[in-house]
C-alpha cells in the first residue's frame, strides 16, 4: 500500500483522500476517527488498513460528533489525532467544535472535512468554510493532491504550535481526484498518552477570556500564513486583472488562462490558507490590480474577505464574485466550478472572445453520443432489500387507505423519493430527521412512517426515538437493516460485529436498543413479501403509540459476495406480458434493473449480468413465470 | 382499472376477493382490497368484469345461471325450485356448526363422492396482529379444503369479510378442475360474473387455462344481512376477552357473544355502527345465484333454511339426503313469509341507498323495480 511506503522522495500516484491519510501518517498520527460519508470515506478506510501495520489506532465512530470528541480526547492526552467527515458531518459536530476551540488541544488535532459542491452525493452543497470563521480556527484548502498531503501534515504542526485544532477543507474533485505525490518521511515518534490538569479545568475560566485568547492564536496563525508556501502568485507580477482562487479553483483558473492565452496583464493569486486571511500578502496584490475575479466553491467566502480588505485599504477596485445581490456578481453562488465556468466568467467580465475555443466536431459528436446513451435512472441495485421493503410499505399503505406519509432519511433508501422507491418518501433531510419529523406530524391524526437504516439509526436516531416514545407519537419506525453502511462502501458499524481495523467487536443490536427504550419491536425479512406487507399493515392498524419494525436482510452486494448469485430466468410461455393480469409488472412497476422487457418477443427477460437471483420478482410475478434456481454460483 | 378504483375509493368494495389474485396490482389483507398501482391496461380488465359492484344485470345473470328472465315470483328470493328446512344428521357436525351444519355436510359429501375435488371455504384463524389480543378465530381466512377435516375447520359464520374468492383464483391457477365454492351473496355474484364474463378479457399465459365456468362445479350461497368491519374488534375487546370468544350470533333483535363458559349480549344498535358501508347497498340477502342457498332458521338453532335453486343443486342436495347425511323437512308457511319479507325489505333499503348515494351498478327490470319500490319502508 503506497500510503505506508517508507520511501521519502518517491513519487506515487494517490487519490486525494489517500494523500490526506498519508499526510497524517507522515505527521505521526496516533488516533484517527471518522463516520463514513462521500467524498470523505476513503480517508479512514485507508488509515484503518494501515493502522495495525504502523501501530496507530483507527475507528469508525457512530457519528461525526463522537468521532471529533474521541479524536479531541486523544489530542488532549498529547497524541496527534485526526477526525474526518463529509460536509454535513461538520454541522453535526458544530456544538462540540465551538467549545473545543475554547479549551484548545495539546497534541495536534486536524479536522478534515470534505465538501461536495454540486451535491453529487449529498442532500445539499453546504460550504463548511464558514465553520472556521464561526469557531475561529485556521483553515486550509488544498488545491492539488500533493497539497492535500502536505497541508494535512503542516496542519498537525500548526495545531500543536497553537494548541488549537486546524481544519483541512477538501472538495470532491480534490478528494476523489488522483495525482502524483512526492512522499515525505514517516514520523517514527511514538508518544505516551498523558492527561495534563489543564484539559480538565480548562473551561472553568471565563469564556470571554478564552475567546480573546483564541483570537490571539488566530493572529499568530495569520502571521504564519503571510509566508506560507500554500499561497502563491502566478502570472504577470503587475497584472491589472487578477483571479483570486482556492482549492480546485486553482487548476481550473490556470487551465482557463492557458486555453485563453492570457499572460500579460493577467495573474492568479492562489490561496491555500483562507482563514485567517494573510492580509498583507493579499493586499500586496490588490494594489496592482484594477479588476479581481474570485473563483471559489461554493459561497463567496474569500470574496467577502477581499472586499472587506479593499474597503479597509480604501482601494478603488472592482471585485467580481458570486455574492447574492451584488451588481458585480458573474453568477449565482451555486454548483461546482470548472474550467468552462471560469472561461465563461472571464468572458462575461472581461468581454473576451472565446470563438474558436470549442471544437465544433467534438461538440457534435458529444451531442450524438448523448442521444444513443441509454437513459439510466438512479435506482436500487438488483437484489437490494430496500426495493422489497419499500414495495411492502407502499402496498400496506394502500391497503390501510389513510395515505400514511413516509419520512425518509439518509442512506441508500433516500432513493425512496424516486421511481425506484415508488415515490414513497416525502422527506429526506439529514441523518435521523425522519423520526424527529414523524413525531411532529401529530396533528395529521394518523400514523406516520419513519425510515432509518441500521447505521443511520446508531448515528442520530436514538434521541428521536426516545422523543417519539416519551411524547407518545403515532409513529411506525421502520428500520431497514441491511447489515452495512452500504451507501458509502460497506464500512462496519456497531451492529455488525467488527471494527474499522477488521477486529471482532461487540455487537449492538437494533432490537435491544429499541426494547431498552420500551418500544415494541417486530422483525421481518422483506424478501418474504406477503409477511412484510402484513407486518406493515398490522402495525399501521394499531391504535397509536410508537412501534418499530425491523426489515432485516443483508445488502444485496454483500450477500452476492458471500453466497454468490442464483440463476433466474423467465419461462416465456407463462409470461403474460402486456395483457390484463400483468402488463409488465416486473419491469415496469417493480422496476428492478435485473429485469428487462423484450419488446420484440413481448416477454420479460432476466438480465443475467446484473441479476443476483434474489427471487423477489419471482414471488410477485402473477403467472409464476420467473424461476430462480436453488443453487448459487459465483461470477 | 378506473372503474375498480372507483369501487374501492367509493367504499363499495365488498371484499369478496374476486379480483384478488388475478393480477399483481390488486392486493388484500383482512377486509381491505386496494389497487396499489395503475395497471395501465387499456379498456376494462378482469377486475371490472368480476366485480359485483362495477355492474350487475339481474336479468342477464338470471339468464346465464337459470335461463330466461326473472319472473314476478322470483323477484324476492331469486329463482328457486324449493325452500326447505334441513340439518346435518350427525350431531357432532351440528355441534361444530353455526346452526344445522347443512353447508358442512353438503360440501363434505360432495368431496367424499368425488363431485368436487376441492372447495373454496372460509376458515377462522385470520389475522389478528393489529388487535394484539386474540380474536383470530372470528376472522376469516380463505381456504382450499380437500377433506372433511378441512371442511369442519371452516364451520361457523364469520361476521367479517376476507377476500375468500382469492382462494378460488389460487385454486384455478393451481389447476383444480372441479371446485366447490361457499360464499356470501356478493361472493356468489362475483363468482357468477367470473363464469359469465371470464372470456370477455383476452389474454395469454396462464389465464388461457383459468376458467371458472368450466372448473366450478358447485356453488353454495349463504344468507347474509351484513358484515362487520374489523374495527368492531376494538369495540368487542372492550366487553370480552377476544381470545375467549368462540362464536357470534345475531338472533332476532340481539347480538350474542359466546365463549366456552359465557354468553354475553351486546346492544345491536351499537354493533350496527360497525357494519361495512359496502353492505348498505347490497340487494341480495339469500345468494340468489347460487346452486343451493343456506341460512338460519329463525328461532330454531340447530336447523337451517335451504333454498334449492338449480337442478344441479337439487340433485346434490337430494343425493346427500338419500345418503342419510341430511335430515330434511318442510318449511312452515309463516317462516317462508318471514324470509320473503326480510329479503324484500333488504332489497328496498338497498335500492333506496343506491339512489341516495347515486350508485348505479345494479340493473333490474321495470317489473322488479315496481315490486321493490312498492315495499313500505319505515323512515
Amino acid at each position: 500500500m503506497s500510503i505506508t511506503l517508507d520511501a521519502p522522495g518517491r513519487e506515487v500516484l494517490l487519490m486525494g483522500n489517500e494523500a490526506i491519510a498519508r499526510g497524517a501518517i507522515e505527521a505521526g498520527v496516533a488516533f484517527c476517527s471518522a463516520y463514513p460519508g462521500t467524498p470523505s470515506s476513503e480517508i479512514l478506510g485507508v488509515l484503518a488498513e494501515a493502522a495495525p501495520k504502523l501501530g496507530f489506532y483507527a475507528e469508525w465512530s457512530t457519528n461525526e460528533i463522537v468521532a471529533m470528541e474521541a479524536a479531541a480526547a486523544a489530542a488532549f492526552s498529547g497524541l496527534r489525532a485526526m477526525c474526518s467527515m463529509k460536509s454535513q458531518g461538520l454541522s453535526v459536530c458544530a456544538d462540540f467544535l465551538t467549545t473545543l476551540n475554547l479549551s484548545g488541544t495539546k497534541g495536534g488535532l486536524v479536522i478534515v472535512v470534505c465538501d461536495d459542491p454540486a451535491a453529487l452525493s449529498s442532500v445539499n452543497e453546504i460550504d463548511t468554510r464558514s465553520y472556521a470563521e464561526i469557531a475561529d480556527l485556521p483553515l486550509f484548502e488544498p488545491a492539488t493532491v500533493q497539497e492535500a498531503k502536505d497541508m494535512t501534515k503542516f496542519a498537525f504542526e500548526l495545531s500543536e504550535e497553537l494548541c488549537e485544532p486546524c481544519i483541512v477543507r477538501s472538495v470532491t474533485r480534490i478528494s476523489h481526484g488522483r495525482g502524483n505525490v512526492r512522499l515525505g518521511e514517516i514520523s517514527k515518534e511514538r508518544r505516551a498518552a498523558e492527561l495534563s490538569e489543564r484539559f480538565i479545568t480548562g473551561l472553568a475560566t471565563s469564556a470571554v477570556e478564552r475567546h480573546a485568547g483564541l483570537h490571539a492564536k488566530l493572529r499568530a496563525a495569520a502571521e504564519k500564513f503571510e509566508s506560507s508556501p500554500f499561497n502563491f502568485y502566478y502570472g504577470d507580477p503587475n497584472a491589472a486583472f487578477l483571479i483570486i482562487t482556492s482549492g480546485a479553483g486553482w487548476l481550473y483558473s490556470k487551465e482557463a488562462f492557458q486555453i485563453l492565452g492570457l499572460d500579460e496583464g493577467f495573474g492568479i493569486l492562489k490561496l491555500g490558507t483562507t482563514h485567517p486571511l494573510p492580509r498583507r500578502l493579499v493586499a500586496s496584490h490588490l494594489k496592482h490590480a484594477v479588476e479581481i475575479l474570485v473563483i471559489e466553491e461554493t459561497d463567496p467566502f474569500i470574496e467577502r474577505k477581499v472586499k472587506a480588505l479593499a474597503v479597509d485599504l480604501r482601494l478603488d477596485i472592482c471585485v467580481y464574485g458570486r455574492e447574492l445581490g451584488s451588481e458585480r456578481a458573474f453568477a449565482d453562488a451555486v454548483g461546482e466550478m470548472s474550467v468552462d465556468a471560469v472561461i465563461e466568467a472571464l468572458q462575461q467580465v472581461k468581454k473576451l472572445s472565446v470563438a474558436g475555443l470549442r471544437n465544433a466536431e467534438y461538440e457534435k459528436e458529444a451531442e450524438e453520443a448523448l442521444k444513443i446513451l441509454p437513459k439510466r435512472e438512479i435506482a436500487f441495485c438488483p437484489g437490494c432489500p430496500h426495493r422489497a421493503s419499500l414495495f411492502a410499505i407502499k402496498t400496506a399503505i394502500k391497503l390501510d387507505g389513510r395515505d400514511v406519509p413516509v419520512c425518509g432519511d439518509i442512506g441508500c433508501y433516500t432513493l425512496g423519493m424516486f421511481r425506484t422507491g415508488f415515490y414513497l418518501s416525502k422527506t429526506s433531510h439529514c441523518m435521523g430527521a425522519a423520526i424527529g419529523l414523524s413525531s411532529g406530524f401529530r396533528s395529521l391524526k394518523k400514523p406516520v412512517i419513519a425510515l432509518a437504516g441500521d447505521s443511520t439509526f446508531f448515528h442520530a436516531c436514538v434521541p428521536g426515538l426516545i422523543n417519539a416514545k416519551y411524547n407518545n407519537a403515532n409513529v411506525l419506525y421502520i428500520l431497514l437493516d441491511n447489515g452495512a453502511t452500504a451507501m458509502t462502501g460497506f464500512q462496519p458499524h456497531p451492529g455488525v460485529g467488527t471494527n474499522a481495523m477488521g477486529e471482532p467487536a461487540p455487537t449492538v443490536r437494533l432490537e435491544e436498543v429499541c426494547k431498552g427504550i420500551g418500544v415494541p419491536v417486530r422483525i421481518c425479512d422483506p424478501f418474504d413479501v406477503d409477511d412484510a406487507v402484513r407486518a406493515v399493515y398490522e402495525l399501521l392498524q394499531q391504535q397509536g403509540g410508537t412501534r418499530v419494525l425491523i426489515f432485516r436482510h443483508t445488502c444485496g452486494i454483500i450477500e452476492t459476495k458471500q453466497r454468490g448469485k442464483r440463476k433466474a430466468y423467465v419461462v416465456e410461455e407463462k409470461c403474460i406480458g402486456e395483457d390484463c393480469g400483468c402488463n409488465r409488472f416486473c419491469s415496469r412497476v417493480f422496476n428492478c434493473p435485473g429485469i428487462v422487457w423484450d419488446k420484440e418477443k413481448g416477454k420479460a427477460r432476466i438480465d443475467e449480468v446484473v441479476c443476483t437471483g434474489c427471487g423477489v420478482c419471482a414471488k410477485l410475478c402473477p403467472a409464476g413465470a420467473i424461476i430462480v434456481e436453488e443453487e448459487s454460483y459465483t461470477g | 382499472m378506473s372503474k375498480i378504483v372507483e369501487v374501492v375509493s367509493g367504499g363499495l368494495c365488498t371484499a369478496c376477493g374476486g379480483c384478488v389474485g388475478v393480477c399483481p396490482y390488486i392486493k388484500s389483507i383482512e377486509d381491505r382490497v386496494a389497487v396499489i398501482e395503475d395497471c395501465g391496461v387499456e379498456g376494462e380488465g378482469r377486475c371490472y368484469y368480476f366485480c359485483p359492484r362495477t355492474f350487475f344485470d339481474v336479468d342477464e345473470m338470471n339468464g346465464f345461471v337459470f335461463g330466461g328472465r326473472r319472473s314476478e315470483e322470483d323477484v324476492v328470493l331469486g329463482r328457486h325450485i324449493s325452500v326447505l328446512a334441513a340439518r346435518a344428521k350427525s350431531v357432532a357436525m351440528r355441534k361444530n356448526a353455526q346452526y344445522g351444519g347443512v353447508v358442512s355436510t353438503i360440501i363434505s359429501h360432495a368431496l367424499e363422492t368425488g363431485e368436487i375435488e376441492a372447495a373454496v371455504l372460509t376458515s377462522g384463524g385470520g389475522s389478528c396482529g393489529s388487535y394484539d389480543g386474540g380474536g383470530g378465530e372470528l376472522l376469516p381466512t380463505p381456504v382450499i379444503a380437500r377433506s372433511k377435516g378441512d371442511v369442519l375447520s371452516c364451520a361457523k359464520t364469520k361476521y367479517f369479510m376476507g377476500a375468500s374468492l382469492s382462494a378460488l383464483n389460487k385454486a384455478l391457477k393451481e389447476g383444480f378442475e372441479s371446485v366447490g365454492v361457499v360464499g356470501t351473496p356478493c361472493q356468489i355474484q362475483a363468482l357468477r360474473k367470473m363464469q359469465a364474463y371470464g372470456d370477455a378479457v383476452q389474454s395469454g399465459g396462464i389465464y388461457e387455462k383459468i376458467d371458472a365456468s368450466k372448473s366450478v362445479k358447485l356453488v353454495v350461497g349463504l344468507f347474509c344481512m351484513w358484515a362487520l368491519s374489523y374495527d368492531f374488534l376494538w369495540y368487542l375487546r372492550k366487553h370480552v376477552e377476544l381470545s375467549a370468544v368462540r362464536k357470534l350470533d345475531i338472533p332476532v333483535g340481539g347480538f350474542l357473544v359466546f365463549g366456552e363458559d359465557f354468553r354475553k349480549e351486546l346492544p345491536l344498535e351499537e354493533v350496527r355502527r360497525y357494519v361495512r358501508h359496502a353492505c348498505d347497498v347490497c340487494y341480495d340477502m339469500t345468494s340468489e345465484f347460487a346452486d343451493i342457498s343456506v341460512g338460519a332458521l329463525e328461532g330454531v338453532p340447530d336447523w337451517n333454511t335451504v333454498i334449492l335453486r338449480t337442478k344441479l343443486g337439487e340433485r346434490i342436495f337430494r343425493e346427500a339426503e338419500k345418503a342419510g347425511v341430511l335430515e330434511v323437512k318442510e318449511l312452515e308457511v309463516e317462516r317462508l313469509e318471514h324470509l320473503r319479507w326480510a329479503s324484500l325489505r333488504k332489497k328496498a333499503k338497498a335500492w333506496r341507498r343506491m339512489h341516495e348515494f347515486k350508485v348505479e351498478f345494479l340493473k333490474i327490470s321495470e317489473l322488479e323495480r315496481g315490486i321493490v319500490e312498492g315495499f313500505p319502508l319505515e323512515e
